[in-house]
């Protein structure tokens, strides 16, 4: 055999040599495995993590701030009243003064009071609270001694509403009487 | 030179732009190659399945940087593995391309393939023996393997025309080792 020959059969001899049945059966599993855990997790910019929390803060203060306003216009028994009631607690608690609770209390009794068929059991529960509500105002400035003009401009703006809802609605004239004394100015304050 | 066969060039740029299974497909076309480049760089099993691994998965992590225009992935992966050969035998003495004599293990192939693999790996081992670490890769990349001198150029960082004179001494040197042994 010449040595070209031999050199010819030494190839077919290399080409004999193949992977190990490990790799031809189980390398590339195993490489993808290593691969897939060397790439790096797609990292988002850090303007896009600000962006979505900012999203998400507007998203929530939007939401709140739409469901407050949804809610000034809901009555007892509505779904978002809670909502109502909740924001003039934080508003009061904030500034120290219920004057948002009262007139929200009296337009909700001008408001039961112009439907058709009025809810009286209703009407008569929110001129309670609004009683209530004036009454505590009332100790308050009392207490206090601070100014009363605007709130006793308030309240015979209330007054003034209450009269004209009873001339509609005469059929209610009890519930607007209670609502109206709660409305009347003081006899010392005069 | 570039040398970029059809029949894996298309492969070869979706590898790059990030798909996975692109890659296992040259991994399949490459993969004997690549471990019998190194196993009888390293004579060694268990060591020329690390390398054989480590050279794809340091390929892929790379691939941003391989650029068919600059070279032929195949020469790619060749200077890759040839690295990882060169790295290991500097870290273990025993593996030493001149002397090194690793271990073969039974890897799960029948019996008879075992056997018929040995016998030629022994012819190959014979062969080679007596020819330097250097001229063994030269002899691989050239002789076994057909590679271009411009792609053996790249993966041993010499230049052509030394490779071209170098090849024809080492071819001389193992065709009279041949006669002689006939």
């Amino acid at each position: 055999m010449k040595s070209e020959e031999h050199l010819e059969e030494l190839k077919k001899e290399y080409e004999k040599t193949k992977a190990t049945l490990h790799l031809k059966s189980s390398g590339w599993e195993e490489l993808r495995a290593r691969i897939g855990l060397l790439e790096p997790e797609p990292v988002a910019p850090w303007w896009k993590t600000y962006a979505l929390a900012f999203s998400l803060v507007a998203l929530l203060t939007g939401s709140l701030i739409g469901a407050y306003r949804i809610s000034l216009a809901s009555m007892p028994g509505d779904a978002l009243y809670p909502v109502k009631i909740l924001s003039e607690r934080l508003i009061q608690n904030a500034t120290g003064d219920n004057q948002i609770a009262i007139d929200h209390r009296a337009d909700e009794i001008i408001i039961l009071s112009e439907k058709e068929k009025t809810d009286r059991e209703m009407l008569m529960k929110v001129v309670i609270e609004y009683k209530e509500v004036v009454e505590e105002k009332k100790s308050e400035i009392q207490e206090s001694g601070a100014d009363n003009q605007e709130f006793q401009r308030r309240l015979d703006d209330h007054h003034r509403r209450f009269d004209e809802a009873e001339r509609k609605n005469p059929r209610i004239e009890d519930e607007i009487k209670e609502a109206q004394e709660a409305s009347d100015r003081d006899e010392e304050e005069d | 030179m570039i040398f970029m066969p059809d029949d894996y060039s298309a492969l070869v740029r979706k590898a790059i732009a990030g798909d996975k299974e692109a890659f296992g497909e040259l991994y399949g076309i490459f993969l004997d190659r690549i471990y019998r480049f190194t196993y009888y760089l390293m004579r060694d099993e268990f060591a020329a399945e690390d390398a054989t691994q480590n050279t794809f998965l340091k390929a892929w992590n790379n691939l941003q940087n391989f650029s068919p225009d600059k070279g032929t992935f195949q020469s790619y992966l060749f200077t890759i593995a040839r690295n990882l050969v060169i790295d290991s035998q500097r870290k273990k003495k025993e593996y030493s391309l001149e002397e090194g004599y690793g271990s073969d293990v039974q890897t799960g192939e029948n019996p008879e393939e075992r056997i018929w693999q040995d016998e030629a790996k022994k012819k190959v081992h014979e062969a080679m023996d007596g020819l330097d670490g250097d001229e063994r890769e030269l002899v691989i990349l050239r002789f076994f393997e057909e590679m271009h001198f411009d792609e053996i150029s790249e993966v041993v960082g010499k230049e052509p025309g030394t490779i071209r004179v170098r090849i024809h001494r080492i071819m001389q040197k193992l065709r009279t080792k041949l006669e002689g042994q006939i």
